[in-house]
């Protein structure tokens, strides 16, 4: 069963992605901001797959994935978030984003999605 | 009212003190100077405490006429910038109510497509639930049918077993009987060689006879008659010995005959009634022929009615997202309508002259506003009630997605992986 570490301030979020994916036959893993979630990190959390909001009190997303990234070379992140900014996304991908998802997305599409980033998931 | 906003005037505190005596000021100074020389003319009319009553009379007068001041008795510099700041606030109205418009919209669409999709879903489990009811009864017709067949064929097998064993005990009395029979007819095979012995010895009497009467010569010539007749006698008993063999043989091989048949007759009987079990069998197995493919095409159903099922729950919770962009929405106004009063409650203070004017006008607040936003709903909500007007504004991005990607906004594609 791969496993999927949802970082959100939205509550509301975290649930639905938490249903969607389990649901779905993942193994989900969250943290509340980016700060949070780099501390789970080093704590040896080693997820299949990261998906991450951008704008987050503490530590934002862009933050999370260039400090993620110096932990997990090689684990896809994906930016899921309402910023629309092309700046933005162009920073997060500078930083080691493996995609970016604007929100809302679909369960059934985020699922499509993140089978096209984890192989046999 | 004290003077503000121009850079050499200063808010109330650069003016020489002499610009800002108003008639008002001089008025007061009139009355209480018309009170003094009363006083000192008719002083047993008008004393101290009068004076003290109207001088705390004018002071009261002063007080509420701070507290009543006509806006525009100000300057006209305070006026314009106040006017301006009014103006504008038709704009910051006008963005704040596209942005809740937005944040309606983007509920309502969220709401609608959950609840479409939980009407879906209801139906799904009603067909789901007419199916498995069906399956049910169904079965239990299956299983009623089989229990009677099976009870029939129990019957059926009993009576079998039954006519078996009386079949195979009557049998057996009858092999016996007929074996006896048999035996005792071979029984009479010696006696036929028996017979053929007592031939032979007649017929070798008779030659010895009629050798003996032809030596006797013409005095033998009767005995010779007699050798004859014993001699065609013992021919005679030959073949009566012959034919009495081939009767027994015949005989017994016609009982081995009848009792072959008798078998025969016996097997094709078990035989008949094997037959129709296998029927009965036969019959079942159709039956549960044309049960498994029904399973298959159910267990098809229901796995594609749960896929369904599953789909739209999941599609479900990802409508749940419009609640954390109406959040961000909300914030947004949120922040603005506290910036609005602020904004405002020093544009007052600064009427009344107790505040400095705000550090920038509502024109400059509005397009600060811009900074915040993370959403295109934002900005074209912003560009729409600010009175512009933008071909992207016809294009809900930030609205529910539909099922089928890709999806692509005004601000590139809604989903992009690098």
């Amino acid at each position: 069963m791969k496993s999927v570490f949802l970082v959100d301030d939205s509550a509301t979020m975290l649930m639905s992605l938490k249903g969607t994916l389990e649901i779905s036959g993942f193994k989900v893993d969250t943290a509340p901001d980016g700060e949070a979630a780099l501390g789970k990190l080093k704590g040896g959390l080693r997820p299949d797959l990261i998906i991450t909001d951008i704008n987050m009190p503490k530590m934002d997303g862009i933050g999370l994935i260039r400090e993620a990234r110096k932990l997990l070379r090689f684990t896809p992140i994906l930016a899921l978030t309402t910023e629309s900014q092309q700046a933005r996304r162009d920073e997060a991908k500078k930083n080691g984003a493996t995609g970016w998802l604007v929100k809302p997305v679909g369960g059934a599409e985020l699922v499509k999605v993140i089978r096209q980033v984890l192989p046999g998931a | 009212m004290k003077g503000w906003g121009g850079p050499d005037a200063g808010p109330g505190t650069g003016a020489p003190l002499w610009r800002r005596v108003t008639l008002r000021d001089v008025g007061v100074g009139a009355l209480l100077a018309l009170g003094l020389i009363l006083h000192s003319l008719y002083a047993e009319h008008i004393g101290w405490g009068e004076l003290a009553a109207l001088a705390i009379g004018l002071a009261a007068g002063l007080w509420l006429d701070q507290r009543r001041r006509p806006l525009l008795a100000g300057d006209h510099h305070t006026t314009r910038v106040v006017a301006q700041d009014i103006n504008t606030l038709r704009q910051a109205f006008g963005v704040l109510q596209q942005q809740v418009q937005a944040t309606i919209r983007t509920s309502e669409e969220a709401v609608m497509s959950m609840m479409e999709r939980m009407h879906r879903v209801h139906r799904s489990t009603l067909d789901l639930r007419e199916r498995i009811v069906e399956a049910v009864q169904r079965s239990q017709s299956l299983s009623t049918e089989s229990l009677d067949r099976a009870g029939r064929h129990g019957v059926a097998i009993s009576t079998l077993a039954e006519h078996q064993a009386r079949f195979e005990a009557a049998q057996r009395e009858n092999h016996q009987r007929v074996r006896a029979v048999a035996d005792r007819v071979r029984d009479l095979e010696p006696l036929v060689a028996t017979i053929s012995g007592i031939s032979r010895q007649t017929n070798l009497l008779a030659i010895n006879a009629n050798i003996e009467a032809a030596r006797a010569g013409p005095q033998g010539a009767g005995f010779k008659i007699v050798a004859t007749e014993v001699r065609r006698l013992s021919t005679l008993t030959a073949d009566a010995a012959e034919h009495i063999s081939t009767g027994i043989r015949d005989a017994a091989a016609a009982i081995d005959v009848e009792m072959a048949a008798a078998q025969r007759s016996d097997d094709e009987g078990s035989a008949e009634q094997l037959g129709e079990i296998a029927r009965h069998i036969e019959s079942m197995s159709h039956t549960l022929g044309d049960v498994v493919p029904y399973l298959g095409q159910l267990s098809g159903h229901m796995d594609g009615g749960m896929a369904v099922v599953t789909e739209d729950i999941i599609n479900t919770l990802g409508d749940m997202q419009f609640q954390d962009i109406n959040r961000q929405l909300l914030e947004q106004i949120s922040q603005a309508l506290g910036a609005l009063s602020e904004h405002f409650a020093q544009v007052y203070r600064l009427i009344d002259g107790d505040a400095p004017p705000p550090p920038v006008q509502l024109e400059e607040l509005l397009a600060r506003w811009t900074d915040n936003y993370v959403m295109h709903a934002q900005r074209v909500a912003h560009m729409l009630g600010s009175g512009g007007t933008t071909p992207e504004a016809s294009v809900p991005v930030d609205a529910p997605a539909p099922d089928s990607p890709p999806l692509a906004s005004a601000h590139g594609p809604r989903i992009e992986l690098f």
